[in-house]
């Protein structure tokens, strides 16, 4: 059930935030355990529900059962829960959409797995191996109680899109924590903004999208092509980031601190930079867990350069199985790999540069990012770069009429990616400033979910 | 630093009263709303959706317009004599452009022919006309309509479309530039032709008798305050075949309403076209190639669309009666046979065939 569903809002989270405050200690993981599983049974299924109960606990057998000196048995431990773990991931994710590419290739139609993909695997299967290779390090204890492991790992505010926690900063709160008045009142004023961020920002730009492709990309003129990645750029981070929000003000209410997975990405100077502040927990993981151990920029140019290649199309690859994935993160190690060759020091002290360059490179590579089907990608940047190809059917009046009804959406979104409106947040938390437009917005977006004007259901209108 | 917010209060306690009023339901004015919500949802949601209507809670109760049950094919004609049917005709010729090549209105005597004349030579119904044609017509619809406004190359038609209407919702919402309604805009605005495109958005809502109920419904009232109008209902366009099969958008129940709506014609002022014949492909769907979202066609294909309603003018000089020396040529006319309806040969029923232009080419 997604953050967004009003029964979600209304009736799972105020009970359970309620009982979760008032039950004794020693019975809050459990309640966070049960809880976590009914919501995502809810809204994926019994049988998803008892594939994540189970990879839970073989994960939590396999850390137990690592020994204390025996440096081979760990690692066979180690190696058997990673091929579960990404084994279950290649299954569930890859296997079928595999198949169907090479059944297209090769003119054969192969019977596909009658398999769904589980929600949110993805992300509880990466916290997983995370926690098996800490265990396996030795940076982290494994964990005796399962209950506690179970709610870290079902806990619903960050299961099913992140961020992706890492057992050891979560320990301490999961074995002690008090949930005040402070904690529920501060969590929940980071909901209702992730929820306004989500439902009045992403989910309306969202639809300027939706008419691209009703309109065909090969008719749509370069302006409205590129507003149409600026708005993709700015619903995808507001649909992310208010999620992100939504996650961490969950966390709050329960006294769990859910990592920060956003810092104004918008405002760096450099790809690299923007990954450091874009989904920063995945990045974390794919630097500590892969680029690290592959050497790291410790071993030459070379040896770095391949490093970030294979780190990145994997980057591409966990973001969806199709080829456009794959040519995402290509493309951002090209980018990143530039920066480390030359760019570096050719920006060097320049104030203005840097910025626009980011700008320009990471809205167009959020185009490749969101259009699947190659020819059509292709046909995308034909209009973003309209030097070939012909251009009929085309309404050069299509960028006013679309700019005159979005360019307010646009306006908020822009400005909320300067750095002050945040700083201003931080800054009177308590003050009426904040939560009266907060209060406003919550009840605006219950208003949009409650209409059909938000949300998926708002594709479905013509 | 003081760290209080009283926000999560004042939410628990509005989301409180406001779950409150929803059980309360004074005078009954939620109890639609709630019935229309999904399983498990707070009714919150209904004290939403009825604000969206213009309903509150004071607002003085009126049992809503009964979703009518069974078809209410309103046969247009039945209701006017054959004085003002004529008059009717006579009058919408002048809302016609000067320039129109339309022949000048006179003989009124010839529109009698039987119906079984009819059949044989449809076209004395409709004439191909030139696009001035659309300079007095009117195009009401959803996103279909808003899609032939921007690509149809059909500048010199009125539009009045909003994303999402439907036609419980088209004569209520302010589809006018977001500031009135459609009465409103007729009661102001005279038009020779109307245009009307509706049926996909709540193609999952109400039976196929409701919807057609409830569009005679708005033909009717639109003939109320255009009486001088022709009124064209055109037919729902089907989806893709991966949409249909994927969806609630199915073609089977878009065929099932079409037919449905095809009944709302009199052949007289209200005729119904089916602009399917262009897009589909061998199965009756969407052709995939021309749509990018299952659902609308894209952008060059929309003059299709237009051309394909320049085969509909209308004279009120029958066709046969004309000399013209050097006749257009004429589409070829099937007529769609639909057991027990189309027996009559009614013009209604008449869909000219047309070769599918090929855009593929361009």
């Amino acid at each position: 059930m997604s953050f967004s569903d009003l029964r979600f809002i209304f009736f799972f989270l105020p009970p359970f935030v309620l009982l979760h405050g008032i039950a004794p200690s020693r019975l809050r993981n459990t309640l966070l355990l049960v809880g976590s599983l009914g919501v995502y049974a809810f809204g994926a299924g019994l049988e998803a529900a008892a594939m994540l109960f189970a990879l839970t606990l073989l994960n939590y057998l396999f850390a137990r059962w690592m020994p204390e000196g025996d440096v081979v048995l760990r690692r066979a431990y180690l190696a058997l829960g990673l091929l579960l773990d990404l084994g279950a991931l290649f299954f569930l994710k890859y296997f079928n959409p595999v198949l169907a590419a090479l059944g297209s290739a090769l003119r054969r139609d192969y019977p596909l797995l009658r398999v769904a993909m589980p929600l949110g695997v993805s992300f509880y299967v990466f916290q997983m191996a995370a926690y098996l290779i800490d265990v396996c390090r030795g940076d982290t204890e494994a964990e005796t109680n399962f209950i506690d492991f179970g709610a870290f790992v079902a806990a619903f505010p960050q299961l099913t899109m992140g961020p992706i926690l890492r057992y050891g900063d979560l320990r301490g709160a999961l074995k002690e924590r008090k949930p005040g008045r402070e904690d529920v009142e501060q969590g929940f004023m980071l909901f209702a903004l992730g929820l306004s961020f989500k439902v009045l920002l992403a989910d309306q730009l969202a639809y300027l999208w939706v008419v691209l492709e009703r309109i065909g990309f090969d008719y749509i003129s370069t302006p409205l092509a590129w507003l149409g990645a600026v708005g993709y750029s700015l619903q995808l981070y507001f649909d992310f980031y208010g999620y992100s929000l939504m996650a961490t003000g969950l966390g709050r209410m329960l006294a769990l601190p859910v990592a920060r997975n956003f810092d104004e990405p918008y405002l760096a100077r450099s790809v690299s930079e923007f990954y450091r502040r874009w989904h920063m927990t995945l990045g974390a993981w794919f630097r500590d867990y892969l680029y690290i151990p592959l050497g790291g920029s410790r071993h030459g140019t070379a040896r770095t350069l391949l490093s970030l290649a294979v780190v990145w199309l994997l980057t591409g690859l966990w973001h969806g199985p199709t080829l456009n994935y794959l040519v995402w993160g290509g493309v951002l190690f090209v980018f990143i790999a530039l920066e480390k060759l030359l760019l570096r020091r050719a920006f060097g002290r320049l104030r203005v540069l840097p910025h626009l360059y980011l700008l320009f490179v990471i809205v167009q590579t959020w185009v490749i990012f969101r259009i699947e089907d190659l020819p059509r990608l292709a046909a995308y940047f034909r209009r973003l770069y309209p030097f070939f190809g012909n251009a009929d059917a085309i309404n050069y009046g299509d960028f006013y009429k679309y700019l005159s009804s979005y360019w307010w959406l646009f306006a908020v979104g822009i400005f909320l990616c300067l750095p002050w409106p945040r700083r201003r947040y931080e800054s009177s938390r308590g003050s009426a400033l904040v939560w009266v437009p907060l209060f406003a917005l919550f009840w605006l977006s219950v208003y949009f979910l409650s209409t059909g004007s938000g949300s998926a259901f708002l594709y479905f209108r013509f | 630093m003081k760290r209080s917010s009283p926000l999560v209060w004042l939410c628990a306690a509005a989301a409180a009263v406001l779950s409150a009023v929803s059980l309360w339901n004074p005078g009954g004015v939620y109890t639609d709303y709630i019935a229309s919500l999904e399983r498990g949802t707070p009714t919150i949601a209904a004290v939403f959706a009825a604000a969206q209507d213009g309903v509150y809670p004071w607002t003085p109760f009126t049992a809503s317009e009964p979703v009518p049950q069974s078809p209410v094919y309103r046969p247009l004609n039945e209701s006017v004599t054959d004085e003002e049917m004529r008059a009717s005709i006579g009058e919408s010729e002048p809302f016609a452009a000067p320039e129109t090549p339309a022949p000048v209105p006179a003989d009124f005597a010839a529109p009698e022919e039987p119906a079984e004349e009819a059949a044989e030579e449809p076209a004395d119904e409709f004439v191909t006309v030139d696009e001035s044609w659309f300079d007095d017509a009117l195009f009401i619809g959803d996103s279909h309509t808003e899609g032939l406004c921007d690509y149809g190359i059909l500048p010199n038609a009125t539009y009045y479309y909003k994303r999402g209407v439907d036609v419980w919702s088209i004569m209520k919402k302010n589809v006018v530039g977001g500031k009135m309604t459609i009465p409103e805009a007729l009661a102001q605005n005279r038009f020779g032709k109307i245009y009307i495109m509706l049926g996909i958005n709540e193609i999952a809502c109400g039976t196929t008798e409701s919807f057609a109920g409830q569009y005679a419904a708005v033909v009717a009232q639109i003939r109320e305050l255009q009486p001088d109008a022709l009124i064209y209902i055109q037919a729902i366009f089907h989806t893709s075949q991966r949409k249909s099969d994927n969806s609630v958008f199915k073609n089977e129940v878009i065929n099932e309403r079409n037919e449905a709506i095809s009944h709302i014609a009199d052949g007289e002022h209200v005729f119904f076209i089916d602009c399917n014949a262009v897009f589909d492909d061998e199965n009756g769907a969407l052709t995939s190639s021309y749509t990018g979202d299952g659902v609308h066609v894209m952008a060059p294909y929309y003059p299709l669309w237009r051309d394909y309603l320049l085969q509909f003018g209308r004279s009120a000089v029958p066709a046969a009666k004309q000399e013209e020396p050097e006749p257009e040529p004429k589409p070829a006319v099937r007529e769609i046979v639909k057991p027990g309806t189309a027996s009559d040969g009614d013009a209604r029923f008449l869909v000219p065939l047309r070769d599918v232009p090929t855009v593929a080419a361009r």
